[in-house]
Parts: structure tokens; sequence; C-alpha cells
């Protein structure tokens, strides 16, 4: 059994990871099941691709853009929020959070109602002052959308940094003579350094792999992204274009490596003496000013999250676009027709609920085992299957599921079974994808448990499945169930993959609302996504406790 | 440090001191009064939670009174309700349990930072500094980081960073705990030279006993929030205010008995229960027949091996390396003693027990 399980953890990332990349490799050289030497003919059409230069420069400046307002931010969320007395401040730590757990997509549609250039915000200012002043479009939208869907992983890193610091540094920057002020700029934001270093390679890197903010803004005001570019290629699928296609990820993929690398060279930051079991934090009195801090969070988080959202459902309201809405002419005909008249968003939903139930489960399931082995017996072996774990995940969605399509698209030698156009293909590019998720979730409880417990019930004489059914998966519960809601949610609202992947036949509810979206069908998209926002309310209710890991946040702090 | 130029007074002193949590209503601190003079090095002991290192927080200025009122020096450093100096005027130095060094900043870097606080010339401090830095010991790792430096390494540093900018008070809170005992030993001698080269005023705060012996000028013994006894290491070794200071303090034999007569000369004849009859230092108040708790130590019993006498039975005996720990029974009552001679007797014999020394008080109810 052992040895099974061994050797399924090493082969099938093989097959399944690092075979569909090789592939991608070997399609953009033009290797294909034909017997063909090397050639970069692929890569030298790509050069001289006019439309290029263009792509990559508005790649990289909303990916740079973007990033750096993410990093604002985030870290002016996260000082608010653990290092003042202002009030209210755990419903300020879920309204910051929110972002993160909506699907991209679904923020650029409420984007665009809200402030697009006939949104909400729009109408309004043309209602009071008579002309249009406000006029983000294009690249501009993609970059301030990006930004706000981001802006939540530059929250949750600088906010573990800052919740990290022991008071006790602060305490003695005080007695050494430092006003409050000094206090923190020469003790907690120097700490804070290495998180936001590698936030901003994290929200460079997502900048890099996001499709549906692009896709959802970008396409129709022809603002092409790398990402969309191979959309368009793959969808275009003219002569040679699959060869260009994968050229093009490959290159995507190595653009992608760039953080990677820095985050590998990146200063780890300090490392906290373990054996002080004082982790209270010191927080900045505000006095009266905290009021004015609360209006302007207030107005900021109205402005860039609540007021979408509100615009979002306003519209889906709405009898017809473009008819402004009131008491009286409040319709629900689109959130009805998306049942009645639309029998594919049913079954979306049925296949994306099936999808992310089947890949979480799989995914923890396969996960536990090296887990297990990385905490409990790390060995060269172990450490590279775990990277090797996380490379779909760095990589931009768009080539994962380019290889993936490459390598599963031909029907399997000798039958004429294909894998395309149904459940397995989807299901072979997710659980790769989410793999790390799982990885991740398992090794933080692993990191938290000491074995010990587990010897303990070894000794009073149970067996090694007694031991883990009853002592180790209870005292996991809590760590399972959020990394778990967390991989269910990230696949439930997947767009990038699938876009490519989902066939006719199996639609998830990320390609229906983008072809709703292409299609212009503002209202039936605006209502499907009102949907999906408050479903993800729903499920992500145990992810925000999870994300802000409560047991730090209610310990005691102390007011300086 | 000039200690002969900084005139001989009171370096702290704390009124009525009383201080409670927010939420709740038991009093941390109450009642205390606290004088530490110029150059002493008072050590406050009590168990986990007696209030200790509140005391020491509120001294710092961390935590604001409720009743009752902090000098340091001849400032007025907080009063219940109404000045509260912030701590970085107070002029204290503070070495925490975790040593609190910024972990991105050299060793030398955090020396230098109360001194940049301060507003000295960039001469001053780096003359300061050098000095410092000479006198730990540490002209090695002054430009490395905390994390490269050892447990006792960076207890130096603390301490060079609490003291180099000659506050008025040294505040310490637990700083050896989590050094191991050989280090730990290792740094108290350290610290007594430091103090007699730099005549700080320290206040000491610990739960280790043997630390506290071997550290203090003068005890605080804190139990509840309330002070239990202070005075030399020695006053409070021989003779303890209560049954918890007692205690405390290494292994008692805790006793009742009657005063038969006050010698006056600050000893006592006293009966333990029927038949025993000891003369024990106590309480010049005494007088004949009052009811009385006494203590003997096991160390202040010696037991020989008489032939022709015998007092005790031994029930009970076990090696400890330097000592012997015997449990006795001597005339129906039970006693622990220790000794260092050699005695050949096994449990169940006989054998002749003198106590030399005993301390009494009256009991309380």
């Amino acid at each position: 059994m052992k040895r099974i399980v061994s050797w399924c953890l090493l082969i099938l990332p093989i097959l399944f990871i690092i075979y569909p990349l090789w592939n991608l490799l070997t399609v953009s050289l033009g290797v294909s099941t034909m017997q063909q030497g090397i050639s970069l003919t692929a890569y030298g059409q790509l050069l001289q691709d006019p439309q290029l230069p263009t792509v990559i420069q508005n790649t990289l400046y909303i990916a740079v853009v973007s990033t750096i307002a993410s990093l604002f931010m985030g870290a002016m969320a996260a000082i608010l929020t653990e290092k003042t007395d202002i009030p209210g401040r755990q419903g300020w730590r879920l309204v910051f959070i929110l972002p993160v757990l909506l699907p991209s997509y679904v923020i650029s549609i409420a984007w665009q109602h809200w402030a697009g250039p006939v949104g909400l915000v729009n109408g309004w200012l043309q209602h009071l002052l008579g002309r249009t002043i406000w006029n983000f479009t294009g690249i501009h939208e993609i970059v301030i959308v990006m930004a706000i869907s981001h802006m939540p992983i530059a929250y949750l890193l600088v906010r573990s940094a800052i919740n990290a610091i022991p008071g006790h540094l602060e305490d003695a920057a005080r007695i050494a003579g430092a006003r409050p002020v000094t206090v923190f700029a020469s003790v907690v934001l120097p700490l804070t350094v290495p998180a936001l270093a590698n936030a901003a390679l994290l929200c460079f890197a997502s900048a890099l792999d996001n499709f549906g903010i692009p896709a959802f803004i970008g396409i129709p005001s022809g603002i092409t992204v790398l990402s969309t570019l191979i959309y368009q290629k793959v969808i275009g699928l003219g002569n040679g274009q699959f060869e260009q296609a994968a050229a093009l990820a490959v290159v995507t993929g190595l653009l992608s490596m760039i953080p990677v690398y820095f985050q590998g060279k990146i200063f780890h930051g300090p490392k906290y003496s373990r054996e002080e079991g004082n982790r209270e934090k010191r927080v900045y009195l505000m006095g009266k000013w905290k009021w004015l801090l609360v209006l302007l969070i207030g107005i900021w988080q109205g402005v860039t999250v609540i007021g979408p959202c509100i615009a979002m459902l306003l519209l889906s309201l709405a009898p017809a676009y473009g008819v402004p809405l009131t008491l009286s002419n409040l319709s629900f005909a689109h959130y009805i027709s998306l049942w009645t008249d639309t029998p594919v968003v049913a079954a979306g939903l049925r296949n994306s609920l099936l999808l992310a139930l089947i890949s979480t489960v799989v995914v923890l399931l396969l996960a536990w085992p090296l887990a297990r082995r990385i905490v409990l017996a790390p060995s060269p072996l172990v450490t590279f299957l775990d990277g090797i774990a996380a490379v779909p995940y760095c990589l931009p969605g768009m080539v994962v599921g380019l290889a993936v399509l490459l390598t599963w698209i031909h029907p399997i030698p000798g039958t004429s079974f294909s894998l395309y156009g149904g459940m397995t293909i989807l299901l072979l590019a997710y659980i790769p994808r989410f793999y790390t998720f799982g990885i991740r979730t398992w090794t933080t409880a692993w990191a938290r448990f000491s074995l010990q417990m587990e010897e303990a019930g070894h000794v009073a004489g149970a067996g090694p499945m007694t031991v883990t059914r009853r002592i180790t998966l209870p005292m996991f519960r809590e760590e399972a169930l959020g990394g778990g809601t967390l991989i269910f949610l990230l696949a439930f609202t997947e767009l990038t993959l699938s876009s490519l992947l989902a066939g006719s036949q199996f639609p998830t509810l990320g390609v229906i609302v983008f072809s709703m979206e292409t299609a212009g069908r503002a209202l039936e998209s605006a209502a499907l996504g009102t949907v999906l926002t408050l479903l993800t309310l729903g499920l992500s209710a145990g992810v925000c406790k999870y994300l802000l890991d409560e047991k730090n946040s209610e310990e005691k702090e102390t007011k300086i | 440090m000039n200690a002969d130029l900084r005139e001989r007074q009171q370096a702290l002193t704390i009124r009525k001191l009383a201080v409670r949590y927010s939420n709740s209503s038991q009093w941390v601190l109450q009642d205390f009064d606290l004088a530490v003079r110029s150059g002493e090095f008072v050590v406050i002991i009590g168990p986990s939670g007696c209030g200790k290192s509140t005391l020491l927080r509120l001294i710092a200025g961390f935590t604001q009174p409720q009743q009752g009122e902090i000098v340091i020096g001849k400032r007025v450093a907080a009063t219940a309700g109404g000045v509260c100096i912030p701590p970085e005027e107070r002029d204290v130095g503070f070495v925490f349990q975790s040593y609190a060094l910024w972990p991105h900043m050299t060793v030398k870097a955090n020396i230098t930072f109360p001194l940049e606080q301060k507003g000295f010339t960039a001469l001053q401090r780096e003359q300061r500094v050098d000095e410092a830095i000479m006198k730990f010991g540490l002209q090695e790792h002054q430009h490395r980081y905390p994390a490269e430096l050892s447990g006792g390494q960076r207890q130096r540093v603390a301490l060079a960073r609490a003291l180099v900018g000659q506050p008025a008070l040294l505040l310490m809170d637990e700083p050896l705990s989590s050094l191991d005992v050989a280090l730990r030993k290792r740094i108290q001698d350290e610290l007594l030279i430091m103090h007699k080269e730099w005549q700080p005023t320290v206040l000491y705060v610990t739960h280790d006993q043997d630390e506290a012996v071997k550290l203090a000028d003068r005890l605080i013994v804190l139990n509840e929030g309330k002070i239990q006894q202070a005075g030399t290491p020695y006053d409070i070794f021989h003779s303890p205010n209560n049954s918890f200071v007692a205690n405390f303090f290494g292994e008692v034999n805790e006793l009742v008995g009657s005063v038969v007569e006050n010698q006056g000369n600050g000893l006592s004849c006293i009966r333990i229960g029927d038949h025993i009859f000891i003369l024990a230092r106590t309480q010049s108040s005494l007088t004949s027949g009052e009811r009385v708790r006494v203590f003997i130590r096991p160390s202040w019993v010696d037991i020989q091996e008489r032939e022709d006498m015998s007092n005790a039975r031994i029930t009970d005996s076990r090696f400890m390396g330097a000592y012997t720990d015997y449990s006795l029974e001597w005339q129906g009552i039970p006693l622990r003693v220790s000794t260092q001679n050699t005695i050949s007797k096994r449990v169940g014999d006989s054998i002749f027990l003198k106590v030399k020394d005993a301390w009494s008080i009256k009991t309380s109810e």
C-alpha cells in the first residue's frame, strides 16, 4: 500500500503536470506526433507579428501599475485594520478581503456598470454637471479593476507580517526614547518590507495570470494582453495557430518565471524567536481622527467595491438597458429568464458545482500523502515534488490550459475516444492547477500539529488508520474546511482554464457569463454576476476566517 | 556612569499604587509602596501572575495606574488619573524577557538607537556606543544581526542597549529565563560585575529564587499583588514574615507550637506537640502561652548517630548528590532534614536529631 502511494505520488505529477508542459514545448518547436526536427518557425512567425510588442507592452504596463496600486492600497488597509484603533476593524477586515473571493470577471462586470463609460457614476455626474468628466476606458479600466481585485493579496501578506511583530519590539523602541510615529517608521515599517516585496511579486504574477479582466474589459475595447492573445489564437485556430499559440504560451510562461526567480532571491524576513509566547500587538490610538479615517475607508471601499456591486445589482433589476430604475419598474425578469429561457445556466451551475466538488476532494486526497512526507520525512525527491506541484499555479492559467488542451485533445492512441469536450479534460486541468493549495492546506495543518499527539495515540494501542481517523483528521478539521472551501471557490468560479477547455457540451458558469457578456446580454450577465456574488459570499464565510486566521487576531491588543 | 556625582537619592518612589485590568474587578497590584535608592539592585520575586511584570510596565509607562503615584528621580512620572509621562520620556532602560532586539538592525544599530532618539551628536554617539560595545565584549559581533547571535550574546546586546543612554533606572523583566542553567549562572556573574562597574539602579523581576538571592541587594517578595516581605536575601531566608515567603524560598518544615518562655534576647523556648521543647528565634513581642508557627529549614537540623540516645526514626532517605535528604519521624511529628554528613543508618533505624536553628512567628488566627 505504502509503495503504491509512493509510486503514485511520483507518476501522477509526471503524467499530468510535466508531460503536458513538455508537450506544449515540443508543439511550439514544431515537433508534433510526426517525425519532424526541431524548428523555430513558430517563434519566428511570432516575432514578425506586429501586434506582439504592443501586447507585451500592455501586459507589462498593466502588471506594473496595478501591482503598485494594489501594494499601496493593501499596505494602507493592513495598517488601518491592524495598527489603529478605528471602530469596526473586524468588519473592515472582511470588506478588504472581499475582492479576492469574488471572481475577477464579476468585478469587471460590476465595475463597468459602476464607473464605465455608460456606468452609474457617469450617469450621475452627467446629470449633475451636464458633461462627462470621468472617462476611464480600456487599459486604465483594466488597471483599476486589476488593482482592486489583487489588493487583498497585498493586504493579507502585509497584515500577517504586521501581526507577527512581537509587541516588545515596539515597547523597546518607546523605552529607547522614540515617539509612536518614530516607532512605526523605524520598527514596524522596516519589518514589513519583506512582506511588501513578496506581495509585489505575487500581485505581478497574478496580473500576468489574469484572464477575466482583460477578457471582459480589454477584448471589447481592443486592448490585448498576453493571456487574451493566447486565447484568441487558440479560438481563431488558423493554420499553424496551434504552434504559434504554443510558442506564445512558452514565452508567457518564461515571463511569468521572473517573479518566481526573484521570490527565491528575496530576503525572507526576520525570524522571531518562538519561545516568547507573548504575541500581544500594539495598537496606535488615533483619538478623534479615527472617525475621519473610518469615513475615508468607507468612501474608498464604497467607490471600489461596494458601489460596483450595487451598480451591478441595480442594473440586473432594471427592466431594460438604459431605462432608469425606479421602485415601480423594478423587475426580476432577468433572474427568472436565467432559469427559464436559458437552460444552459442551470447546466453550467450543475457542471461548475460538480467540477468544484470533485476537484476539491481529489486535490485534498492526493495532497495528503505528499504533505505528510513534506513535513515528516523531507527528502530531495519530496521537495522536488512539492516544487513541481506549484508549477501549474505559478504559470499563467492560459499556458496551463493550452498545455492540457494540446495534450489531451487528440484521441487516445488506438481508440477514437477523446477527452475533449467533457468533464475529464477540465478535471485534468483543475486538479494539477489547484494541487498546490491542497498541499499548503495540509502542511500548514501539520506544522501546527505536534507529532507527539499521534505517537501518544500509537502508544495507546491504536493502529495508523485509527490514529489518522480519530486523532489527526479531527484536529485538522478547521484547516481542511478553510483550505477546501478556498479550492472549491476557485474551481467553482474558474474562467481561464475552462474558457479553453470547456466544450459546448460541458460549459462552466464562468464560460457562460463570458459568452453572455460577449453576446451583449448585459442585463442577464449582471443578474448572473449578482447571483455568483451572493453564492460566493455565502460560501466564503468559512474562508474569511481561514484567510484572516482568527486565532491570531483574537489575541490581546495593547494600546500605545 | 559617575556614581559619586549622582547624589545618593531616591531613584524611584512608588506610593499607594494600585492597578487592575479594565475588564476585571481583580486588583493586579494593590497598596504598593516601594522606594529604591540610586545604585541599588532590587529584585522583585514572586510566582507567575503575582503582578511583577505589570509593575514594570507601570513604571515604564505602558500602563496607567488606577491609584497612587510613581516618581522617577525627582519627577512625577504617573499619578492616578493625572500625569502620565509617555515611556519615551521617562528615562528608564528596559531589558525584556525576549530581549526584543530589532531583527532588522545590526548589533551596533540596536545599541545606537536610544542615543539617536535622545539627540546626541554623531561624535558623542560613536564614543558612547564604542564604549558600551567594548564593555560588553561585543566588538566582534557589532556588525552582525541579532539572528546570528547566541542567547548569551543577545542578552548582552539587550543590556548594552538598555544601559547606553545611562537611564536613571534599569528595569529587567526575567531576562535570563530563556537561557539554560549553565549560561544563566555565567550571565548572573556578568550582571554583578556590570553592576559594580556601571552602578545603575536596577529593578529586576524574576521567579527564580536562587537568582534573586544571588543578585539582590534587597529582595521584595510579591504575591497576589501585595508585598509579602522586603529585606536582604539573608533576612528573608532566615526570618520569613509568613508561610508563603517561607515556602517560596526553598523547603521548610512548618510546625505549630506555643511559647513557653520569651527569653528577651530574641530567643524563645517553644513547645511543639507534647514532648518537644526547642529554642527558636522569635519576634520580640511574643508572650508566654501564645500560639506560634515554627519554621525549621531542613539544613537547620543536625542528625547524629549516637548509640546512647535517639529521638527520631528514619522513614525515608534520598541521596541528592552534595547532600542527602531524610524524612524523619520526630516523636510523632514528620520532619524533613538534609545533611552533608555520611550516615550509616538506614530506613527504620533510630537516630538522634538536634535543631540548630528555628524561626517562629505569631499564627495569624
